[in-house]
Order: C-alpha cells, then sequence, then structure tokens
C-alpha cells in the first residue's frame, strides 16, 4: 500500500494543479504559486478549526520533493488523507541577532537556546525564511515580504526570498506570464525600484516541471541561471544540467541535479569542492566520490558543503575549523574541549564519559582541519537525515523523525544549546524533544538557525 | 601599585582624543551594516561601557575575519584588514582597563598582535603603538615579580663623562618606578651590570647561542651585562677589547661605529682610566648630518671646540639602530661604539653624533649581513687579534669595515655575552 503512494502523490498534487487550486482559493488572489501546499489549500487557515493563526499545515518534508521516492514504512501524512486533525507549527530561533532581527525575545544580541520567532505585526503565515548575517527575510504565504534587522520594510506579492549583505534578491509572480526577479539594495527598505529586475522564464513542461517552486532561490525556478549576491548577478547554467538546487557558500557553489547527482565549483581552497584536492574548479564539475549515490538534499555553509543521500545519509565535506564537519578539530582540542569520534557511553556510576577517540594503537585521533572530498558521518544509530541547512561555520541537520542535530561554530547561541559551546560532534537539540516538538525544516543563517516545528502527533 | 592605571593613562594618550576622531575611512566593500557597528564600538567605547565595547569587537573581528578568509589573501580588501585592525584595537584596549591583571593584559597584547598580524594600519599605526606600551608593561611586570626586591647598582646622570654623575643602588622597584614609569625627571640607567648572575631566575629566561661559545678565550671570561634604562640613555664613544653580541630586548637602540683604524681621529682621553673614551661629544649638538661609508668625507676635528667643522665629515663607519627588538649586533674587538639615544626622540639627550635620521640604514644593515661570516655572502677574513687601545690593528683596506652580524632572533629576553677574541 504505502509503496504505491509515490505515484499517486505525484499524479494527484502535481504543481499545475495544485497552482490552480491555489488561484481558486487564495484569499489574497494572488497567484502563490508555493510547492508546499501540496494539500487542498486552506480557505481560512485551518481544517475544520477555523483558527487563522499561524499553523502551517505541512506534510512531512519527504512530500515536498516528489521527485525523491517515498520509503516503505513511512507513516502516513494526516494532510493527504484529509487532515483530521491540525498540525500547526511555529518557527523559532536563535543564534546571533545583534542587529535586532527578530529571532526570539531577541534579548541582547544572542540567542542562546531555541525561541519563538516573533514578528512584527503580529503573527503572520510565514513559509520561507532567508536569514543574512545582519537581516533575516521572512516570506509569508500570502506572499509578503518582512524584512527584520539592519534592513527593514515589507512588500506583497512575492513568492520567495534570497537575503545577503550585499543583495535582497526577491521573486515576484509577474502580471501575465512571467514571474519576475528582482534585486534589492537591503537598505533600501523596499521602496523604490529595484536595482535591477529580470523577467524569469517559466519553466517548461515536462520532467523539470517540478522545479517550477518558490523556496529554490538562488536557483531560479526555470533552473536554467542562478542568482549570486556578487557580479555577474544573473548566471546562466548549463541546460544539461537540469538543475534542481544550488546553495552558495562564500566561494563556492553546490548543484543537486535531478538525477540526485551533485556539482561543485568555485575555490578549492578549503576543500569545500570535495574533488580530493585544494584546486578550484571554474565551471561545474561532478562529484566523483558521490557517484553511485542518489542524493536528496544539498546545503553549503561558508567553506563547507553537506549532502543527504535519499537512504538519509550525511556526507560532510570542505573546512573544519570550528568542528563543522563534527570531525576532531585542533582548535577545540587546544581548548580541551574536542569531543569528537568519541564512545560517549556512561561511566559506571551513570555519569558521562567523554573520551578522545583512539586509534587502532591508543593514539588519540589525528585532527582534520580540512576534509577535501566527502565523509560519510553518522548522526546517532538508525536515523535518518532529511534536511541539512548550513550556516557560516555550522550545520544543522534534521533527521525523519523530527529530531535536530547542530554542530560546528556556536560562539553566539547559534546551535541551540542553551551555551556558546562550539561543538566537533553533532548533538541534538534537546529543546524540541522536551517541548515534544517535531522539527520540519531548517533554514540557517550565516551566524544563527530559523527552525519550524510542530506538535507530535498523539498517537 | 600603579601599574595597572598607569598602563591605562599610557594607552588612553595613544588614542584619538575623541569619539569622531576613532573612525576610519572605509569604501564601498565595507556594508552599511558594518560601518554601524565601527560606530557603536567607537561611542561604546567613549562611553566607558567597555563591556559592551567588546562585544561589538568580537562581532567585529568575527565578521572580518571571515572577509579576511574569503577569496586568496592578496584579493582580500585592504578595508577589511583595516576594519579588523580597529576591532583587534579597542578590544586591546578595554581589555586593559583597571583593574587590570597580568592575563588581561597578556591577551590585549594578544589582540594588537592579532590585529598587527592580519590587519592593516590604521590611526597613524596604533597598534604598533600599543603594542610596545603593552609589552612594557608586561615586562616590567615581569621583571619587578622576579627582581622587584633585589638591589641593584644604578648610574644617575647622562654620562659617566659628566661631572654630575654618580652610582647608586636601589631596588628594582624603585628604580623601575622613579626612573621607568612616571615621566622620570633623571636620566637613570641599569647599565653594564650582571644581573643575571645575581639572579638566575631571570637568567633561565634567555638561551645563549651556540656562536658565543665559538671563540678562544675560556667560559669563565664570558660575562652576560644586563643594559636596562629609559629613552635617552647614552654612553659616550668608547672603545671595547672584547668581542660583543648586543642583543635588543625592548626599546630602540641607535648606535655609531667606528673602526679601531679611526682611534686616532676620535681623541681619546689620555688619563688611563678614560682611555678607551673618546673626547668627542663634549660640545653642543651642532654640524651637519653624519654620513656612512663616504671615505671622501672624513672629518679631523679637535676636542673643546663647538663641533666638527663644516669641511669634514666624520668617520663614522657604520650605524646600527635596531627598530625591533630581538636583534643582535656584534661588534669585533677595538670597535668604537656610541649608544646614544634614538634619533629624535624627546627629551633624549643626543650630540651632534646622533641627531638625525641616517639615511643610510638600510644600506647599513644589508652591508652588516654582507659581511657577516656567517651569511651565505662571501665572508671576510677573520678578525684580528684583540686590540690595544689606541694602536692600529692590522687590517687590510678590506676589512677595515668593521664585520658585524645582524640576527633576528626573534625571542624575548636575550642579552649578550661578551668574550675575548675569535681566532686570528
Amino acid at each position: 500500500m504505502l509503496g504505491s503512494r509515490p505515484t499517486r502523490v505525484r499524479s494527484e498534487l502535481s504543481p499545475s494543479q495544485t497552482k490552480k487550486k491555489d488561484w481558486q482559493h487564495s484569499s489574497l488572489g494572488s497567484l502563490i504559486a508555493d510547492p508546499l501546499v501540496l494539500w487542498p489549500p486552506r480557505p481560512s487557515g485551518g481544517l475544520g478549526t477555523g483558527s487563522t493563526e499561524l499553523g502551517l499545515n505541512r506534510p512531512r518534508p519527504e512530500l515536498l520533493e516528489p521527485s525523491r521516492p517515498l520509503q516503505p514504512g513511512r507513516s502516513q501524512p494526516k494532510t493527504l488523507r484529509g487532515m483530521d486533525e491540525e498540525r500547526r507549527g511555529t518557527w523559532f530561533g536563535f543564534g546571533f541577532c545583534g542587529f535586532g532581527q527578530a529571532l526570539g525575545s531577541g534579548l541582547g544580541r544572542q540567542v542562546h537556546s531555541p525561541e519563538p520567532v516573533r514578528m512584527p505585526g503580529g503573527s503572520v503565515d510565514v513559509c520561507r525564511v532567508s536569514a543574512s548575517w545582519s537581516y533575516t527575510a521572512f516570506v509569508t504565504r500570502g506572499g509578503r515580504v518582512q524584512l527584520s534587522g539592519a534592513a527593514g520594510g515589507a512588500a506583497d506579492g512575492y513568492t520567495d526570498a534570497c537575503a545577503s549583505e550585499e543583495l535582497l534578491v526577491l521573486l515576484r509572480a509577474g502580471p501575465g506570464a512571467g514571474a519576475e526577479l528582482q534585486a534589492w539594495a537591503p537598505g533600501s527598505a523596499l521602496r523604490g525600484e529595484p536595482l535591477w529586475s529580470h523577467a524569469v522564464q517559466e519553466a517548461e513542461h515536462g520532467p523539470n516541471r517540478d522545479e517550477t517552486q518558490a523556496g529554490l532561490l538562488p536557483l531560479l525556478p526555470c533552473a536554467r541561471a542562478y542568482v549570486s549576491p556578487r557580479p555577474s548577478f544573473y548566471r546562466p547554467l548549463a541546460p544539461t544540467l537540469r538543475a534542481r538546487r544550488l546553495e552558495l557558500g562564500a566561494e563556492h557553489a553546490l548543484l543537486l541535479d535531478a538525477a540526485g547527482q551533485v556539482f561543485s565549483w568555485g575555490s578549492g581552497r578549503h576543500g569545500q569542492l570535495g574533488h580530493g584536492t585544494l584546486e578550484p574548479e571554474p565551471e561545474p564539475r561532478l562529484l566523483e566520490a558521490l557517484q553511485g549515490l542518489r542524493m536528496a538534499e544539498v546545503a553549503a555553509g561558508g567553506w563547507h558543503s553537506v549532502c543527504l543521500s535519499e537512504t538519509g545519509d550525511i556526507y560532510i565535506w570542505g573546512w573544519n575549523e570550528s568542528g563543522q564537519l563534527a570531525l576532531p578539530t585542533k582548535s577545540l582540542a587546544e581548548d580541551g574541549k574536542t569531543t569528537a569520534g568519541e564512545a560517549s557511553g556512561l561511566d559506571e556510576d551513570g555519569s558521562e564519559v567523554k573520551r578522545v577517540s583512539a586509534g587502532e594503537d591508543g593514539a588519540p585521533a589525528p585532527f582534520i582541519a580540512v576534509q577535501p572530498f566527502p565523509a560519510l558521518l553518522d548522526l546517532s544509530p538508525g536515523s535518518e537525515a532529511v534536511k541539512v541547512s548550513c550556516g557560516s561555520r555550522h550545520t544543522a541537520v534534521l533527521t525523519r523523525t523530527g529530531e535536530l542535530y547542530t554542530w560546528g561554530w556556536g560562539k553566539y547561541g547559534q546551535l541551540g544549546h542553551k551555551d556558546t559551546t562550539t561543538l566537533d560532534r553533532p548533538c541534538r537539540v534537546e529543546y524540541f524533544v522536551d517541548k515534544q516538538l517535531q522539527v520540519r525544516t531548517v533554514s540557517c543563517g550565516p551566524w544563527n538557525t530559523y527552525v519550524y516545528a510542530v506538535e507530535k502527533e498523539k498517537s | 601599585m600603579a601599574g595597572p592605571s598607569a598602563l591605562w593613562e599610557a594607552l588612553q594618550a595613544l588614542l584619538p582624543r575623541t569619539k569622531e576622531e576613532l573612525k576610519l575611512e572605509l569604501g564601498e566593500k565595507v556594508e552599511g551594516s558594518v560601518v554601524m557597528l565601527l560606530q557603536e564600538a567607537a561611542e561604546l567605547f567613549h562611553g566607558g561601557q567597555r563591556r559592551k565595547c567588546l562585544q561589538t569587537c568580537e562581532v567585529l573581528l568575527d565578521y572580518s575575519w571571515e572577509k579576511l578568509n574569503t577569496g586568496p589573501w592578496q584579493h582580500v580588501d585592504k578595508d577589511w584588514r583595516r576594519v579588523y585592525a580597529f576591532g583587534c584595537l579597542l578590544k586591546a584596549v578595554c581589555l586593559c582597563e583597571p583593574p587590570g591583571d597580568a592575563a588581561s593584559v597578556a591577551a590585549a597584547l594578544k589582540a594588537c598582535d592579532m590585529g598587527l598580524l592580519m590587519g592593516a594600519a590604521i590611526l597613524g599605526d596604533i597598534l604598533l603603538k600599543v603594542a610596545a606600551v603593552l609589552q612594557k608593561h608586561l615586562l616590567l611586570e615581569y621583571i619587578q615579580e622576579v627582581a622587584g626586591c633585589r638591589t641593584v647598582p644604578v648610574e644617575v646622570g647622562s654620562r659617566y663623562t659628566d661631572e654630575g654623575w654618580s652610582q647608586t643602588l636601589m631596588t628594582v622597584n624603585e628604580f623601575i618606578s622613579k626612573y621607568i614609569r612616571n615621566e622620570p625627571k633623571d636620566i637613570g640607567y641599569l647599565a653594564q651590570h650582571q644581573l643575571f648572575d645575581q639572579i638566575p631566575e631571570l637568567k633561565q629566561d634567555i638561551s645563549i647561542p651556540d656562536y658565543c661559545c665559538l671563540g678562544d678565550g675560556e667560559e669563565e671570561e664570558i660575562t652576560i651585562n644586563a643594559w636596562f634604562g629609559p629613552q635617552g640613555t647614552v654612553s659616550p664613544l668608547h672603545q671595547d677589547p672584547q668581542q660583543n653580541f648586543l642583543a635588543q630586548v625592548m626599546g630602540r637602540k641607535y648606535i655609531r661605529l667606528y673602526s679601531p683604524q679611526e682611534s686616532e681621529a676620535l681623541y681619546p682621553h689620555d688619563t688611563h682610566l678614560l682611555h678607551n673614551t673618546s673626547q668627542v661629544g663634549l660640545g653642543a649638538p651642532v654640524g651637519p648630518p653624519p654620513c656612512l661609508l663616504r671615505p671622501d668625507r672624513w672629518v679631523a676635528f679637535s676636542p673643546g671646540e663647538d663641533g666638527p667643522s663644516r669641511s669634514t665629515p666624520d668617520p663614522c663607519t657604520l650605524t646600527h639602530s635596531s627598530e625591533t627588538p630581538g636583534r643582535v649586533l656584534t661588534s669585533g674587538p677595538g670597535t668604537w661604539a656610541h649608544p646614544g639615544a634614538t634619533p629624535g626622540c624627546q627629551g633624549g639627550r643626543s650630540d651632534w653624533l646622533t641627531t638625525s635620521e641616517e639615511p643610510g640604514h638600510q644600506a647599513a644593515d644589508e652591508l652588516l649581513l654582507q659581511s657577516c661570516p656567517w651569511s651565505p655572502h662571501p665572508s671576510p677574513a677573520p678578525a684580528p687579534t684583540a686590540a690595544q687601545a689606541c694602536s692600529e690593528p692590522r687590517m687590510t683596506d678590506e676589512e677595515r669595515v668593521i664585520w658585524a652580524l645582524v640576527l633576528k632572533l626573534g625571542t624575548r629576553g636575550m642579552f649578550f655575552r661578551t668574550y675575548r677574541s675569535l681566532a686570528a
């Protein structure tokens, strides 16, 4: 029964059909090409409850990308059966908020433990968060872009945003046929005119049709180009790449194609390209080390790269100066804090014992500053990773069961472990477990983390 | 102790007076959000909110650090390096707020060093000055900790040829307090004292280069002297029969060196006590800037005059001015040396030999390196035997130049040994 689900999902909820439904039912009357809306739309924000509160009735993440086959054994989301229980969720944030960007209480400049995001203008229906260093862009289901932090302002009619210090890129559902890409100066408060705009062609029909989704920036919906915060801003991609997802690091780019292959290009000085060298690559180059494995997700940090296989494995490579690869890093060892690679078990009296991992001959494991080709990372036995996002020097991974793991640079609380410790091994964010919340989406800014979580199902 | 507040005042004196002056002119590469933070840091600093200023500095440092690590180093925009340096500066000064402890000052010095290593010059090379102040403070704190109560001989008066010159005994603490810190009124000089024999703990801090043992003399004949004083200390032009290695630990020293062959032109005193001391320099500072290595401009003058006649320049062979600690000067036996105040320093006594900046500095260093017997360049003949005062050593024309070795040792606490002579 479960095995037949994938086809049903695709045929019933193909994007073109959902789009039509959105047109019909959207309260704002504007086109919402929201790929996440794969269930019958909510006329008033809820199914049966009539609530207009924040809730996002999202199906489980694995259904958001129809090209990914479902695995047997996954429980069925209630949404597909016709939602007999509302699953309301909340956005949480933690980490750096030194410019006053909405990230929870925002007390001081840092939030060390997840706190509900308080949006200006009351609770809104945020479906996408793109955080730059000094400001965050929130996109609501109603098409409103709200900026918070060093850059402010709001505007309607948008479906996607990509925030960076130099540029705020917005995707507007244009009048008539095409959508429009707009680049704004963050300081403009979205008043006046964008710095430039570019008509974006609709996706072609055919297999690529699934990619006409918002939430893809910096990749454009047509998948023929992407946007960079540095000139040249509009960068075409070879059509042969069939790009599904694109992520930008400080000096490199990662691309996930429809076949689950990963390409990388840019500077390789810190091993972030994954080709086994420190050489730069001017053009997208296939990651041969991952050949044969279908990848489902990619994410790029400042100088590191992560991808998730369809079976939930994590592959990670690049710079490990803050332990963002979950490999032992020298800087932490010098502070006496590295615990990576340990066999963390319980001592006889039940207290947790941290031991530095030992090699075969009993010598301590070597430190890794740069990992130039993908390394497989185990979160915890049996867990499957389904979503990943990277900040500048930290990594956040979401499991199928809704647990969030973070590691790497933690100086501003961006790991969410109630402190500012930098970690070189994955640690679960206990806040969500304690509150019985399941994390559904994670989106990292350079020095902070935004998370969307729902209450756990009562079985 | 007056230490922490004296340090704080010394640092404040280096910084711009107003908040408006504590700013950087930056180009477009630096985003508005960062400019905001820089202004905020300056405001917090001037508002006395050190802790918040430190927090803002950390943000500035972390962000600019990321920029410094993006792209090849040579392509990193200099403005980002200046932002980084600015963060280091305010961080360093904030860390020294009284009551500071040695750990905070050491952390402040580390911040300065990071700014010097990775940042770019700002506000007139202020990081160099701050680092010098911090280093001096740390060194003084350390010396006081190890040797503060020990009694040492101190020379008071500008030079040992003066009438008012005297020697006295006092503790190291007293010496530092009276003659090093707090705007001393007189010049006090802890000079030519075998401090490391008196306080072996200090000797443990230094390592003696192996080449000091290359000589023929006996080990017991090797002496290590310490020279510790404020700016403006001068030793009159004198001749030393021993081989010397002079290592700079802290501060700058400007030294003029003359070949033994010029002994006659330097008019040593007739008396036995001062037979190795030149009479030159008794007059008021006048005269043209000294020249370097221009045999066509040798000077002859007689003592008692106000200065040299303008028609003949001085026979100075070489000058050595150590800009940075860690440099070592070695001079062969019979060398005339005039360690004097740093050229141009305020309040320092300097005579006609040392008033001006030596334009040939770089040339001096290069020459020193080239003539060094341990350098890869062809070495000159070995030094002659120890010369008697006023007698001419047997040196060929090529060897007229005093060979000297300048090494960058890069370690703290290097002083020097002297020993008799190298092999003939």
